[in-house]
């Protein structure tokens, strides 16, 4: 197992990480930029080294500051976390040439999976669902794809095989509209990605995200963890995930793991992937890509399989194979749902809310687990995503989950900036959502967000504790410390009225000392 | 004794009386007996705990020079101290330090101190200039006295409440 380890990232998920090195006597290495520097995961690290400003393309995105820091601590491993250089294949190359291990899947394996082609081509090979469509057509050769595009059935979506973020995509309803599409979409897609290969797909909705958690060793064994749903999304990014899926059954969970697996294997993959798919009302399932890294909802596949995948992927890493866990892969145990927690007003059209964190109660007990970057004090940075934490819980069975889920949102205070904590209830409360009656459409499409409750009740305790507030601070100011009339209670008032938390000053980056 | 305070909440005014009991305050809001309140402070700066009739609500308070952020729940309401509050306090000569302090009325930074200690001065007088938001705003004597403590200087940044002078009285 390594000694040093890395971590090419910040926020909840490298503090997940050093968790695990910690249990496992490895040291851990944290990179950081300026106004990240009172982060936890820069305080809780045995090393830490600035990588430079704010800005992700200044600090955590430069693949040459990352490795320097590297070589400078010793580490022998760099763990890229989610996000940022993680499935970026120059940055494993570059740790393979100054001899560091990168956790994560060769860049060979990254590159085939990065351009949905050839994913696409891959896995038809290897007999892996793929949803259909035609991936040799061309934009001066209109004929042969209404051929193609007329035996896939409309509506169909044209594509951009190096795509990402919604880019180079076209919804096409009819014939007509299929040379414009496809010409649209090439450009998008050489102005995007300095790549114009395009294909045609057909399109699967109304449709589940199903996706499944996939280990591989390298020497050839590869274990599926079973899958998680995360159709609840908005604008492409998901919010909730469970584990399992409502819509699962025990068979089809069985041809799910056994798809992954083979998509696993037929790109030589190594380490943690995770292999989405599109599942119809039919329960036909069809491959959509594979993510070469942790995912973000990894933890509900830890919660009802019981591993750590983290301490998994360390220990293939550093030579290790595949234990010989007796997890059964078809028997996940309970349910676990995550809520991502953003710093976002959820009235407001979730407009991102930064700053302070001037308080937070943390939600405990039973089936419960917070993965989070806060703490009293945080001044949350305006440069990176605006997810703040995950909530995560598991019980019994999903209502119960459900359930949970309220009891740990309500007992979670985060006071200094707006979250997305209301709409999470709300959703919780949405009797869809309670069903499971739900596709990758239906937060968008039906999910209405209620807005702010008028004639609050809660208005009158806010004026009345305000009033107490500034009666409290009057007091404290009025009665030096030779007065004798100090009953238990004005000394009680006293003492926490001038703590009551007055706004700071700006942290150092805001003042541009940092 | 009964404390009066006017607050705004999204532009509606209301007043609210605080009368002292053993373990908080009765509580009459817009001319309405809300009860007694038993508060406590204790513990996590900003943090309230309150009981009304055995019913407990869990508070927190995020002061902003006159403004208060009030946490309940998940939901956060921004209250307003009402200045008209301070103009009424003035037109009837009330002062709201009591006799020896004089504490500041606003945030600012102390842009001239007019008197040291051992000096006098009369009722009215103006004692010290703060200035905030660009603008200066004189400090008066409420009563005459003598300066026992000056506890800033010039350039000094003070927060509202914060005690700038300390002072005898000087009967008349």
């Amino acid at each position: 197992m390594f000694k040093r380890v890395l971590i090419a990232n910040r926020g909840e998920i490298a503090l997940r990480i050093q968790r695990t090195c910690r249990e496992l006597g490895i040291e851990t290495v944290a990179v950081y930029s300026e106004p990240d520097r009172n982060s936890l995961h820069v305080r809780n690290a045995d090393h830490a080294i600035c990588i430079g400003p704010g800005p992700a393309l200044e600090s955590y995105l430069v693949i040459e500051k990352i490795i320097d820091a590297a070589v400078q601590s010793g580490a022998e491993a760099i763990h890229p976390g989610y996000g940022f250089l993680s499935e970026n294949s120059d940055f494993a190359d570059a740790c393979d040439s100054a001899n560091i291990t990168f956790i994560g899947p060769p860049s060979s394996a990254m590159k085939d999976m990065g351009d949905k082609v050839s994913a696409r081509q891959l896995m038809e090979k290897a007999g892996v669902p793929v949803v259909p469509g035609a991936e040799d057509i061309k934009v001066d050769d209109i004929e042969s794809a209404k051929n193609a595009a007329t035996k896939i059935g409309f509506p169909l979506m044209v594509k951009a095989s190096a795509g990402g973020g919604g880019r180079g995509i076209r919804l096409v309803q009819k014939i007509e509209d299929l040379e414009n599409a496809m010409r649209q979409s090439a450009s998008e897609a050489q102005s995007s990605f300095g790549n114009p290969t395009i294909f045609l797909e057909k399109y699967v909705s109304p449709a589940r995200h199903i996706e499944v958690q996939i280990m591989a060793d390298g020497e050839g064994n590869v274990r599926a963890f079973g899958e998680r749903e995360c159709s609840i999304q908005r604008r492409h990014q998901k919010v909730i995930e469970e584990a399992p899926s409502i819509a699962v059954t025990p068979e089809i969970r069985k041809k799910l793991c056994q798809a992954a697996e083979l998509a696993a294997l037929s790109c030589g993959y190594k380490n943690a992937g995770t292999v989405e798919f599109l599942m119809g009302p039919d329960s036909e399932f069809y491959f959509l890509e594979m993510n070469a890294r942790l995912q973000v909802e990894h933890p509900v596949t830890e919660l009802v399989y019981g591993v750590d995948l983290v301490a998994l992927q360390l220990s293939i890493a550093s030579g290790g194979t595949l234990p010989d866990m007796d997890i059964g892969e078809l028997h996940p145990k309970g349910w676990a749902i995550e809520a991502r927690i953003n710093g976002e007003n959820a009235y407001k059209n979730f407009v991102p809310s930064i700053g302070l964190i001037n308080h937070v109660t943390l939600p405990s007990g039973p089936g419960v687990r917070f993965d989070s970057m806060l703490y009293d004090g945080l001044d949350v940075p305006p440069f990176y995503d605006s997810m703040l934490g995950k909530l995560i819980v598991w019980a019994e069975d999903r209502d119960l989950a459900i359930k949970r889920l309220m009891r740990a949102l309500n007992d979670l205070l985060i006071v200094g900036i707006e979250t997305n904590i209301p709409f999470h209830k709300a959703l919780l409360n949405n009797s869809d959502f309670q069903t499971g009656n739900f596709h990758t459409g239906w937060l968008e499409e039906k999910f209405i967000m209620p807005s702010l409750e008028e004639n609050d009740p809660r208005a009158k305790t806010a004026l009345i504790v305000a009033a107490v507030a500034q009666h409290l601070q009057k007091v404290a100011n009025s009665s030096p410390s030779t007065n004798n009339a100090t009953s238990k209670w004005v000394q009680a008032s006293r003492h926490s009225a001038v703590n009551i938390s007055s706004r700071q000053r700006g942290s150092a980056w805001r003042r541009g000392t940092a | 004794m009964a404390s009066r305070y006017r607050l705004e909440l999204d532009g509606e005014l209301h007043n609210i009386v605080l009368n002292d009991t053993d373990h908080g305050f009765n509580v009459i809001l817009d001319e309405m007996d809300l009860g007694n309140y038993d508060i406590t402070v204790e513990g996590i700066p900003g943090l309230f705990s309150m009981l009304l009739d055995q019913h407990p609500t869990q508070v927190y308070v995020q002061r902003d020079g006159r403004k208060y952020n009030v946490t309940v729940g998940d939901r956060t309401f921004s209250i307003q101290e009402s200045l008209g509050n301070q103009r009424s306090r003035s037109n009837v000569g009330s002062r709201q330090d009591p006799i020896g302090i004089l504490s500041a009325p606003l945030a600012g930074v102390i842009v001239e101190i007019k008197f040291a200690e051992g000096d006098s001065f009369t009722e009215g007088q103006a004692i010290l200039i703060i200035e905030a938001m660009k603008m200066q705003n004189e400090v008066q004597a409420p009563i005459s006295g003598k300066i026992t403590a000056v506890h800033f200087k010039p350039g000094d940044r003070v927060e509202s409440g914060d005690v700038l002078i300390e002072y005898d009285e000087v009967g008349n």
